[in-house]
């Protein structure tokens, strides 16, 4: 113990011999930190630390950005393009044109073979936003096909969804800063601490000043509820009747701010009629919490002169994701908590781009949050980029979660993934195997030649990674920044917007179009795309965002900074500015525990991973505070059982298997079991994945397992180390 | 330079690779003692933006800022470098176990 000793050891803090301090933005989490980056005297990265003047982190970094100089220097990047024409065949190397060449044409074949819309593009949330624009353009106005989308539909897609229905438009309406003016804080389905230790710092600092309630909905006793006022373990997948109980003690009880309603909404006849059927004693029944938890924290809520909800993957990965972030929604419009310091809806987006490929990827529609459905936005975007208006299609096709599926059909011959992973991000792992299987012809593009899903590639693209090129991120809040090179790529890999003009290039309609070189270039596309229109970038500039450490959109020219909120004059984005109440019936369709699969599975993240480990896996210094695959088990249920605590146990599930260590712990019920995400052949051989109907998000965190002990633990833990080799 | 020595306690009075903190009319001023038991002191104000030095990690002889990690080197009050800037350099000396501090900052380093 540090207190026994008679002499402390002297402290050595290494000198890393940082010449010179390198401006950024860390590429993990939406938080969007502003990172610098040290280099040595032989340009060498040896140090990152955050940026003190930086609004979002105020000097602040977590482990990952402490330690994210050393992805430069991670084992297995790609160096130069691969090519086989079978996937049981071994890769060669090839050059950039062979690869480029090969691609091209393979596209070409299928798309004259099997029609526009059978060659698929999936998209990630981890490049730079002027890449995700250059790749809409590509997809949408060089290759016409419909079926593309990004693996946003796996973590964001319900938050879009639910934005759009009650409010018109995508876009978080809060930010960072409401911390400081909220009197009441719901979290629902976000662990803050391990998600985004950074925000958590903030909301620490603003309840350093003053005190508000933190209520937790999770059903599990996560670092976040641990620290809460109030925990609510809510039953996997009834958010949805939860937020209609506390919207229906407010109403019945008079607590709504019924000018607001009267002003800014619509439907609120036919939504109090649906809420009405959610007391807090029915509901109470499906979600598991008592009926005068409901009743007390819809009053906390309600009086509060200001509250305001977050939200994660709690909410988003679930049959009603989309559902439950219009009930939030709903709950802030009865109470007048939208655009107003400390009253908002805001979603905790995953991915450090994930904004940038809702805003700008043509994923859902066609850049600058326009729709397909428009016929002005398509004649708009036509125009802009010298194409006919006809080449576009008058709705949007496949989400991800429908691509795989058609895929497996017949329908989809092709596929072009770029920085996602579904073998190991997707549900349902050994469907996912079989699918994959079924393609004509793949390209993985992807900074690690290792990425698990380069099993089934023909062709792989090896891309630079972060900071070894330049554009700009937007984070939670809204707020875009910029990426700055700090770095040259590893050796033949190329920044993603090369890869893409390329590519372009290889088609008759890509050379009629014009196709910028470099990021800022781009940028200024998006600056006049978007000029007038809620996302307007139009005051924004490189310069600019580098002097101000990231500024939030919409930013006028001429315009000193940006916008902290949306919404607050209470116009939204409909027709006739009126956000919409929505009725929101509740239908179980989980797949629940029964006496087979008597357990609950859920699943979330730790501190030092980031999705599917593609890069903390290879930090060291990441990768051993968390190296392997466990499960979280409460140890009343652990005993029945005869599993015991540092063991492997069996878990299985109506899809498949997994083999994980065993941590027993009080945070997790006796009937559910945890499992971090990030690890390959792991917790996703074992989910479901039910999609929400409106988002196409998948349901990771409803699912059925049974749990066996295993005799032979050598052989298991085998197994278990094979489910972190990537 | 001239003379302006105050007595302000004995050696032991300061943690090793720890601070104490002396206040003047000029400010706070920081009393660092190392693992070797050298002492250095500077005013508790980091060049970068103010963080205070006296709660900063001691470690050969540097201190880490607190809040932004900005290393300040103790026997000249100057920020490693890439960074720049100084906290205000105040010569100690030790007589015995006393320990003397010049309530005039060096001239190199006077803010």
């Amino acid at each position: 113990m540090l207190f026994g000793r008679a002499k402390k050891n002297a402290i050595r803090i290494a000198d890393k011999g940082v010449v010179d301090w390198k401006y950024t933005t860390c590429g993990y989490c939406s938080t969007g930190c502003s990172i610098e980056v040290g280099l040595d005297k032989d340009g060498k990265a040896v140090s990152s630390r955050g940026v003190a003047g930086a609004d979002v982190n105020r000097g602040k970094l977590c482990l990952k950005g402490i330690f994210e100089h050393e992805l430069f220097y991670t084992p297995n990047r790609g160096r130069v393009p691969l090519m086989r024409d079978q996937i049981h065949h071994d890769f060669k190397e090839v050059s950039w044109d062979r690869s480029l060449d090969k691609t091209a044409s393979e596209i070409e074949r299928i798309q004259s073979t099997y029609g526009r819309d059978a060659f698929a593009v999936v998209s990630t949330g981890q490049i730079m936003t002027e890449e995700f624009y250059t790749l809409g353009k590509l997809s949408r106005g060089v290759l016409g096909t419909n079926n593309y989308d990004g693996n946003t539909t796996l973590c964001m897609a319900s938050a879009v969804s639910g934005y759009k229905r009650s409010f018109g438009s995508d876009g978080p309406p809060g930010c960072y800063d409401d911390f400081e003016h909220t009197e009441c804080l719901l979290a629902i389905g976000s662990n803050l601490p391990e998600q985004h230790p950074i925000i958590f710092w903030r909301l620490r600092q603003a309840l350093e000043k003053r005190k508000f309630p933190i209520i937790v909905v999770d059903p599990r006793v996560t670092m976040f509820s641990q620290m809460a006022d109030m925990h609510l373990p809510v039953t996997p997948g009834t958010d949805v009747v939860l937020l209609n109980a506390l919207a229906h003690v407010i109403l019945d009880e008079g607590l709504e701010d019924r000018a607001y309603i009267d002003a800014h909404t619509n439907g609120n006849e036919e939504f109090k009629k649906l809420v009405a059927e959610y007391d807090p004693v029915t509901a109470s029944r499906i979600c598991g919490i008592d009926e005068d938890t409901i009743r007390n924290v819809a009053r906390l809520y309600a009086k509060a002169g200001a509250a305001m909800t977050i939200w994660t993957m709690g909410i988003n990965q679930s049959t009603h994701g989309s559902d439950g972030v219009v009930g939030i929604n709903n709950l802030n419009l009865i109470t007048g908590n939208i655009g107003k310091p400390g009253g908002t809806s805001l979603s905790i987006t995953g991915q450090c781009n994930a904004m940038g490929t809702r805003e700008w990827s043509s994923c859902s529609g066609l850049p600058g949050y326009r729709a397909l459905e428009k016929e002005k936005d398509r004649e708009d975007i036509a125009n802009y980029w010298g194409i006919d208006p006809e080449f576009f299609p008058k709705q949007r096709g496949l989400f991800q979660t429908d691509i795989f599926p058609a895929i497996e059909t017949g329908q989809i011959k092709g596929l072009w993934l770029i920085a996602t992973n579904p073998m190991t991000s997707m549900t349902n792992t050994a469907r996912i195997r079989k699918t994959l299987e079924k393609l004509e012809f793949l390209v993985v593009q992807d900074a690690y030649a290792d990425v698990e899903t380069n099993e089934y590639s023909h062709v792989y693209f090896p891309a630079a990674v972060w900071a070894e090129k330049e554009g700009c991120f937007t984070n939670t809040e809204r707020r875009v920044n910029l990426i700055r090179n700090v770095m040259p790529p590893h050796e033949e890999s190329k920044s993603d917007l090369w890869i893409f003009n390329q590519m372009a290039k290889r088609f008759a309609q890509g050379r009629k179009i014009r196709f910028p070189e470099t990021s800022e270039e781009v940028f200024d596309e998006l600056r006049e795309l978007s000029r007038g229109r809620m996302l307007d970038y139009s005051g924004l500039s490189y310069e600019k965002l580098e002097q101000q450490r990231g500024i939030q959109w919409p930013c006028t020219e001429g315009a000193e900074g940006g916008t902290a909120r949306l919404y607050s004059d209470g116009r939204f984005q409909f027709e006739d500015g009126k956000a919409k109440l929505i009725p929101l019936p509740f239908i179980d369709n989980n797949e629940r525990p029964d006496e087979e699969y008597p357990f609950w599975l859920n699943t979330g993240r730790v501190v030092e991973h980031f999705h599917t480990r593609t890069r903390t896996g290879k930090v060291g210094n990441l990768n051993k505070f968390s190296p392997t695959p466990y499960m979280e088990m409460n140890p009343d249920a652990a005993r029945e059982l005869g599993i015991e605590h540092g063991k492997y146990a069996r878990l299985i599930s109506r899809r498949g298997d997994a083999v994980v260590m065993v941590q027993l712990t009080q945070r997790v019920a006796p009937n559910m079991i945890f499992i971090p995400f990030h690890f390959h052949e792991c917790v996703n051989r074992l989910t479901l994945g039910l999609l929400d109907p409106h988002s196409r998000q998948p349901a990771f965190k409803q699912s059925a397992v049974k749990i066996e002990s295993v005799a032979d633990q050598t052989a298991a833990a085998v197994r278990n180390h094979a489910a972190r080799t990537y | 330079m001239s003379e302006n020595w105050i007595e302000i306690g004995t050696l032991s009075d300061i943690p090793r690779l720890g601070a104490r903190v002396v206040e003047s009319k000029q400010g706070d001023i920081a009393v660092f003692r190392t693992a070797d038991d050298e002492v250095f002191a500077l005013r508790d104000k980091c060049p970068h933006k103010g963080g205070p030095l006296s709660q900063g990690i001691v470690h050969g002889k540097r201190v880490a800022c607190p809040l932004h990690d900005w290393k300040i080197n103790l026997d000249s009050g100057l920020a490693v470098a890439p960074d720049e800037g100084c906290a205000a350099y105040y010569p100690v000396k030790l007589e015995g176990d006393a320990v003397f501090l010049s309530l005039t900052p060096n001239e190199g380093c006077p803010n």
